[in-house]
């Protein structure tokens, strides 16, 4: 078969990239160490951005949105956030091209359009966020501040890999102040409980909380908290991570507050972030030799059902109202019309994209009122009675979940 | 795993994992055996108990152990 991927004990890199594509998460693009992220990889980041959103205004954030652009003076207030991030940033130092005198037909960056100062393309945000806070804070009441923003950064990544390490990636960034040193921990580590629970309850990842020795610890942070996991390779993937930032950003863009015994103080300060690396950790956490595995409170598409052989109006007739069935319950599910393939084939394919339970339905089950079911994490089958099928799908969905969690 | 042979030899297996080891706490340290053996330090658990040991590299003294790894 065409689809074919390199196994895990050949060349566990190359397992990991032929996932990647066959399964049709993402690709490479023209610009290198940027990835096209596919449909099907895109809706599972939606999946995963959209449950964070929850969790995040579940603890008291609320969004809000800072431009790409960074001006050079403001970047460099934190200096050591500074300095971490200078060796990998882009800039923008022109706003207009022009036509080449020289080559017809061709542009080149206009020399009369060059900006006064040099913008930065954001690696992350603290610059431009605590400018901003400086008009947004004047009192304790103006306390705390939970923002979260979702967006893109570009770090130029020498090395890259499709999701785990890319140039342009999509992320969130978190980013509070407070008044009292002993809130902006407490946040801090909350927001490292919140990236655990996600990363095990959602990804059915398992993780250890721990803080970053100083050298590993984010530029500018005082303490760094992290989630790391461990690959199915015996290497740790760092899956999130959460900083207390001091006072050190308060003090390089001058944000204070007044305090209930009116005196001015520096304000406190966190901010963590995800990013879509979490989804290099999800196929390096589940997935096998036959694919992408998916845990089913993440998966895209968590019921696939497969008419046999072909979508015959009374195989399509039960699939839809089966379909139905499991919409109300909250399932997400699809019917593969496809006329032209043989069932192995699609049953393949859809192993390859780590749908987490198949339904087979054809006509001789049928006249016995059953259904074939086939999970995809141990790829067992069974037959099961087309009367409750859709309870039991339910059930299923959960003990994949769970045991994704505890083999991992 | 207390010896610094058997940490290279842990580290350098297949399929390595997490090792747990003493550190103190000096970034030197932290370089070299990233330079002698690509492992870095990912954390230091959130539940590490105090324990009194020396470190796996340069036998000085550690009052508890953090995590290495090789990663992503």
């Amino acid at each position: 078969m065409s689809k074919e991927i390199t196994s895990r004990s050949e060349d566990y890199s190359q397992w990991y990239i032929d996932i990647v594509k066959k399964a049709n998460l993402a690709d490479n693009s023209a610009v290198r160490g940027c990835m096209v992220i596919k449909p099907y990889g895109y809706a599972l980041w939606e999946n995963m951005r959209d449950q964070l959103d929850r969790m995040f205004k579940e603890t008291g954030h609320v969004n809000a949105y800072f431009p790409l652009f960074v001006p050079k003076s403001l970047f460099e207030a934190e200096e050591k956030n500074a300095e971490g991030f200078a060796k990998e940033c882009a800039i923008v130092t022109h706003y207009r091209l022009k036509n080449n005198p020289d080559e017809k037909g061709k542009l080149m960056v206009d020399p009369e359009a060059r900006l006064e100062e040099e913008l930065i393309v954001r690696p992350t945000s603290e610059a431009i966020i605590w400018n901003t806070y400086r008009d947004w804070i004047n009192s304790y009441r103006d306390l705390p501040l939970l923002i979260n923003q979702w967006a893109n950064v570009v770090r130029w990544e020498m090395r890259t890999r499709l999701f785990l390490r890319t140039a342009e990636f999509l992320w969130q960034e978190g980013h509070t102040a407070h008044a009292t040193r002993e809130e902006a921990v407490a946040e801090a580590q909350l927001m490292q409980q919140v990236y655990a629970r996600f990363a095990e309850e959602f990804m059915a990842m398992p993780v250890i909380q721990g803080v970053k020795s100083e050298s590993e610890r984010f530029a500018g942070a005082d303490d760094t908290y992290t989630i790391e996991a461990l690959m199915q390779d015996g290497k740790a993937l760092q899956a999130g991570t959460s900083h207390f930032l001091g006072q050190n950003f308060a003090k390089a863009f001058d944000v204070k507050f007044l305090n209930d015994n009116n005196q001015q103080e520096y304000v406190w300060a966190t901010s963590w972030g995800v990013s879509t690396r979490l989804i290099g950790g999800l196929i390096m956490t589940h997935s096998d030799d036959q694919g992408l595995v998916l845990p089913p409170k993440l998966a895209p598409t968590q019921v696939v059902i497969v008419p046999i052989p072909k979508p015959a109006a009374e195989l399509t007739a039960v699939a839809e109202k089966l379909m139905a069935e499991l919409r109300a319950k909250g399932v997400r599910v699809e019917y593969d019309r496809d006329e032209k393939n043989r069932p192995g084939f699609k049953f393949a394919e859809h192993e390859m994209r780590g749908v987490p339970v198949r339904v087979g339905i054809g006509m001789r089950d049928l006249e016995n009122g059953v259904v074939e079911i086939a999970r995809r994490d141990t790829k067992e089958k069974q037959s099961v009675a087309l009367d409750g099928v859709a309870e039991f799908i339910v059930a299923l969905l959960d003990e994949i979940q769970q045991n994704l969690f505890h083999r991992a | 795993m207390d010896t610094f042979d058997e940490f290279k030899a842990l580290i350098e297996q297949d399929c390595p994992g997490f090792i747990s080891a003493h550190w103190d706490g000096t970034a030197e340290t932290e370089q070299r055996i990233k330079e002698l053996t690509k492992a870095t330090i990912r954390c230091i658990p959130n539940d590490a108990q105090e324990e009194v040991g020396v470190c796996v590299f340069s036998g000085q003294p550690s009052h508890r152990r953090v995590l290495f790894a090789k990663a992503y």
